[in-house]
């Protein structure tokens, strides 16, 4: 028999103002098990916790109900009362009488007395079944693997490496950088991009806690928190880039031209290349579909001319494992390709319609113009110029459903660089709204329209091209009328989406994406750099679309969890996970696939019935480190073979029957 | 509980909330001093993938008028 | 290949030259048509503005009427097009609304034909069939091809070409040996419908296409329906005069330009019949 003690707290006049207390207290001490009850002012100070622990020696209570606040609030402050009492701390139970009962009922005195009296007789039922649980201890690799070398995953892996562990930044492209470095200026400070991201994607590459792979993805991710094991597959370069030294002789004499995608398709590249020419590492790959070797079996130029021997058409994929405790995923995003879409602005037909990630590249100045805003069809300096904002971005019909963040504010910054680098051009920005929330933002863009950009609220319905100009077609629906406007170069603020292969990468690291494709955090609010999997942190847009001041920010937040969970050589398990009951399990498996975190696998166990010889048998097995003690196999098993401790069939139809009766 | 006159009769509802989503909301209510009806009945569990529905046939079985599951 | 004919009034009418043409050049690529007999109008303009039932209503007895010849619907206008194929997608949707129909008109309909217009049609005959057909290739004639508004929209409706983009009398035309330009008004309203009541708009928009295809290079505009073609054809002399231009853009049926690739005579093919002679420029091409 169970020797309960039930604690209501009054909470001041929180909980004591609207129900009275003592009345409850009496109420509970005629539930079954319970061995005392009591009341006082504030259960959760020192002389009430005290007051706890002398009632427990002195009824040799087993368990405890504490009636006050939400468990969310105080099940832990409570817990370490068990122990300092002795007891389990698992042995507690809560009713929460003040955020569901005297706060929302406060009119209803005498309803609120009711309920509060069923709500101790719930917790009353709950803790007669209570059983104590104990956390186990798992060991933690001290390593941690950042996927994506763009400013999120730098910014990470730096705060992890200075925080003093060692760092795997695994990045696809041949240079990490992302997309910030394609960046000519960045709002609302026009401070250039390159010069403040480069020199942190050398401090990356040069961190003695960073191990860089760049032209590499990972392919697979087995373990837990605290002991993921990752597999990545380094491409081939066909560059040994131990024998190069970066001279530069291959890729200035490569014969074949390709549209360069750090140029968003408007310079172009060799087929032995680096991206750009401040790349990280400053060593070149070989694009092995451009390459004339590779397609006709001749030329080898490069490999002729490289002083060190370095090029080796021969080599192959390789593939290696790294162990590690943590893991951050900061895959960024991809833009949308408006030219599938959208007919009414030509289908990318006409060579002055271009992206704003295009238009970066025109005006920067290391870009395919050397910073000369030139339109692409003949070179000329565009005298007027339309910037349309929303493009896949709030619209349902064509594109996306969400705001991308980013397009009020980079279209306002490239405004203003029209108006700087073409004195009296006629700058318009076709919106739908501007929106401009963050630090310095709304002044940047009233220094855009101050500076004479014409914002013109509507959309466009068309874009043709008339002899060398281009006919924008709108509306004005501030004044109620179309306008048509004769432009040399229109811009496109394309929307954020996930960036390419993110739903794959989601699938390998075992987490969630969002109905946007980005990956989703545990929580929009108060855990917004986690995933559900344990172990797994988020940083950057690949979460959310999000500006570069977010992006750090939220990159130094999933740093300092994962120094968190680093900081320490064990880590100790939630003992309210699922466990199986083998003698019952019949190896059906239900439970395998409805595990949102991949705690559960079939296991073999040796099984010895009397009478019998020794048999082999598969069961369900629950790895701790995983299991996050949602209960989803709990319901799943028709065996009944899986209970969550904690939360088992017997506590919760108890608490049923309680609550109904 | 009195079925003759409806006006006196009040449902008795048992709510069964997802500790880290509906739960938190009850909580936040409370914290924001909303006010509902009290017939309500909350049960916490840890997630709602871990309603069983035996915990809902139980419910009627005891005399609940209502369930309502959140998560 | 056998198809129903539904001609339309126009057809008998102000485009008899679009009818002639359409005969002649299907009669030439082996493509049998057979007019549906007693047929009515199609519920465009007045009907489809005043009552939807009327409009669908009409179209449906049309329609039920070639179901009886077994064959798809063949369609020349653009505007009758767009109301058979508008019809038939609703009754196919709504049984209701079929049903409804079906008792109004007194006849059978199962919606078992499809309706095509003639320039899908012709866009889906084999290349080299059509290749063949080229007599008189239509070399270093620039043409604007004008799909107007209701052909290609909207796309859930017609569907056989982009609505913003439209290619498939481009491809025609370049079959045919011609080039077709790159400009900004092939789905432009011309405004044929506001011709009686707000000239004024009628005569800009009229201008504005005009003027867009002669800066693009063009000698001549092709078209595929009827209105589009007398709007922008017969307006001409009346633009010249409120804005002082000079426009002498012949304006014919895509139909006609394909019989005089076909080395049909300009008589056969009704070329006479318009208001800006394009006799001139067919004899350019030599």
């Amino acid at each position: 028999m169970p020797r309960t003690g039930v604690f209501v707290c009054w909470c001041g006049s929180n909980i004591g103002g609207v129900i009275d207390c003592p009345e409850t207290a009496a109420a509970a001490s005629g539930f079954p098990g319970v061995a005392f009850s009591t009341d006082y002012k504030y259960m959760c100070s020192e002389p009430g916790q005290n007051m706890v622990i002398q009632a427990i020696r002195e009824h040799r209570l087993d368990r405890a109900v504490v009636a006050s606040c939400s468990p969310r609030l105080h099940e832990e402050t409570f817990r370490k009362t068990l122990v300092r009492a002795g007891l389990n701390p698992y042995m507690l139970e809560m009713a929460n009488i003040r955020e569901h009962c005297t706060w929302v009922h406060g009119a209803d005195i005498q309803q609120a007395r009711i309920k509060a009296v069923d709500l101790v007789r719930r917790a009353v039922a709950k803790a007669n079944r209570l059983e104590p649980l104990f956390e186990s201890e798992i060991s933690v690799t001290r390593r941690c693997l950042v996927i994506g070398g763009g400013v999120a995953g730098i910014q990470a892996a730096l705060d992890v490496a200075d925080a003093g562990h060692e760092v795997i930044l695994v990045e696809r492209e041949p240079t990490i950088g992302g997309n910030m470095v394609k960046l000519d200026k960045t709002f609302p400070t026009l401070d250039c991009s390159a010069c403040i991201s480069t020199p942190k994607m050398v401090a990356a590459a040069t961190h003695p806690n960073i191990k860089l792979y760049t032209y590499a993805e990972i392919e697979k991710l087995a373990g837990y928190v605290g002991n993921f094991e990752v597999t990545i597959r380094q491409k081939a370069r066909y560059v040994d880039h131990e024998k190069c030294t970066g001279c530069g002789t291959c890729w200035e004499k490569c014969p074949t031209r390709v549209p360069s995608e750090f140029d968003a398709g408007i310079g172009q590249r060799t087929a032995i290349y680096i991206p750009f020419p401040q790349a990280v590492p400053n060593k070149p790959v070989i694009d092995r579909e451009h390459c004339r070797y590779f397609a006709t079996g001749k030329c080898e130029i490069c490999a002729k001319l490289c002083p060190t021997g370095a090029v080796d058409y021969g080599q192959e994929d390789l593939v290696l494992t790294e162990k590690v405790g943590a893991v951050v995923a900061a895959t960024g995003f991809g833009l949308f390709d408006w030219s599938r879409v959208y007919g009414e602005y030509g289908y990318g037909q006409y060579p002055d319609v271009v992206t704003g990630m295009q238009f970066e590249r025109l005006v920067n100045a290391a870009g395919p113009t050397g910073g000369k805003l030139l339109r692409p069809s003949d070179g000329a300096t565009p005298r007027t110029v339309v910037f349309i904002k929303c493009v896949g971005s709030r619209d349902e019909a064509k594109g996306r459903r969400y705001c991308s963040r980013i397009c009020c504010m980079y279209t306002a910054k490239h405004a203003l660089q029209v108006l700087e680098k073409v004195p009296g051009a006629s700058v318009f920005v076709f919106y739908m709204d501007v929106r401009t929330a963050g630090k310095g933002y709304e002044e940047f863009y009233q220094r855009a329209v101050n500076n004479g950009t014409v914002y013109v609220r509507g959309r466009v319905s068309k874009i043709y091209q008339d002899g060398e100009r281009l006919v924008v077609r709108g509306v004005d629906t501030l004044l109620g009328r179309p306008v048509e406007v004769d432009a040399d170069m229109v811009v496109l603020a394309t929307a954020v989406e996930p960036g390419s292969g993110a739903a794959e990468t989601a699938r390998i690291l075992g987490i969630n994406t969002d109905q946007d494709g980005f990956f989703q955090e545990a929580h929009p609010k108060l855990r917004p750099v986690e995933t559900h999997t344990r172990g797994v942190f988020l940083a950057g847009a690949c979460q959310a679309p999000k500006d570069i001041p977010d992006t750090v920010a939220q990159a130094s937040g999933a740093a300092a969890k994962v120094a968190g969970l680093l900081s320490s050589k064990w880590l100790s398990t939630n003992p309210m996970i699922a466990t199986v009951n083998e003698a019952l399990c019949t190896g059906c498996f239900l439970c395998v696939p409805v595990c949102s975190y991949r705690a559960l696998e079939p296991k073999k166990i040796t099984e010895r019935l009397p009478g019998h010889p020794p048999r082999e048998r598969e069961v369900a097995g629950v790895n701790t480190g995983l299991c996050q003690g949602c209960g989803a196999c709990n319901v799943a098993c028709r065996a009944g073979a899986i209970e969550v401790r904690g939360f088992t069939n017997e506590q919760l139809l108890a608490e049923v029957d309680a609550l109904c009766q | 509980m009195s079925v003759e006159d409806p006006r006196e009769w009040e449902p008795k509802i048992l709510a069964v909330f997802c500790n880290w989503c509906s739960y938190a909301g009850a909580d936040l209510a409370g914290v924001s001093r909303m006010s509902y009806p009290p017939n309500v009945r909350i049960l916490r569990v840890p997630c709602s993938s871990r309603v069983d529905p035996n915990f809902v046939l139980r419910a009627f079985q005891k005399g609940a008028d209502g369930v309502l599951l959140s998560g | 290949m056998r198809y129903a004919y539904y001609s339309g009034c126009t057809l008998h009418a102000t485009a008899r030259e679009f009818d002639l043409s359409t005969r002649a050049v299907c009669s030439r690529l082996g493509i049998e048509l057979e007019e549906i007999p007693d047929w009515n109008c199609c519920g465009a303009t007045a009907a489809h503005a005043t009552s939807h039932l009327l409009s669908v209503a009409l179209a449906a007895r049309n329609l039920a009427l070639a179901e009886t010849q077994e064959a798809d619907l063949l369609v020349p206008c653009a505007a009758c097009y767009h109301r058979l194929v508008t019809a038939r997608k609703e009754m196919s949707e709504n049984p209701h609304l079929r049903e409804r129909v079906v008792r109004i008109i007194g006849r059978e309909y199962r919606g078992r034909i499809g309706v095509r217009s003639l320039l899908e049609v012709l866009d889906h005959l084999d290349p080299e069939r059509l290749a063949a057909g080229v007599v008189r290739p239509l070399r270093g004639l620039k043409v604007a091809c004008y799909y107007g508004c209701l052909l290609v929209r909207p796309p859930a409706v017609t569907g056989f070409d982009d609505p913003e983009q439209p290619q498939v009398m481009d491809r025609l035309m370049r079959q045919w040996g011609a080039e077709p330009v790159d400009w900004g008004y092939k789905t432009e309203c011309c405004g044929a419908g506001q011709g009686f009541s707000n000239e004024p708009v009628v005569l800009k928009l009229v201008r504005d296409i005009l003027a867009t295809a002669s800066r693009a290079g063009a000698d001549c505009l092709v078209c595929a329906c009827t209105l589009c073609q007398s709007n922008l054809d017969a307006r001409q002399g009346h633009v010249n005069r409120v804005y002082g231009s000079d426009f002498r853009l012949p304006v014919m049926y895509f139909t006609q330009l394909i019989g005089v690739g076909m080395g049909m005579e300009a008589r056969e093919l009704g070329l006479d019949s318009l208001f800006v002679d394009p006799r001139p420029v067919i004899r350019a091409l030599g």
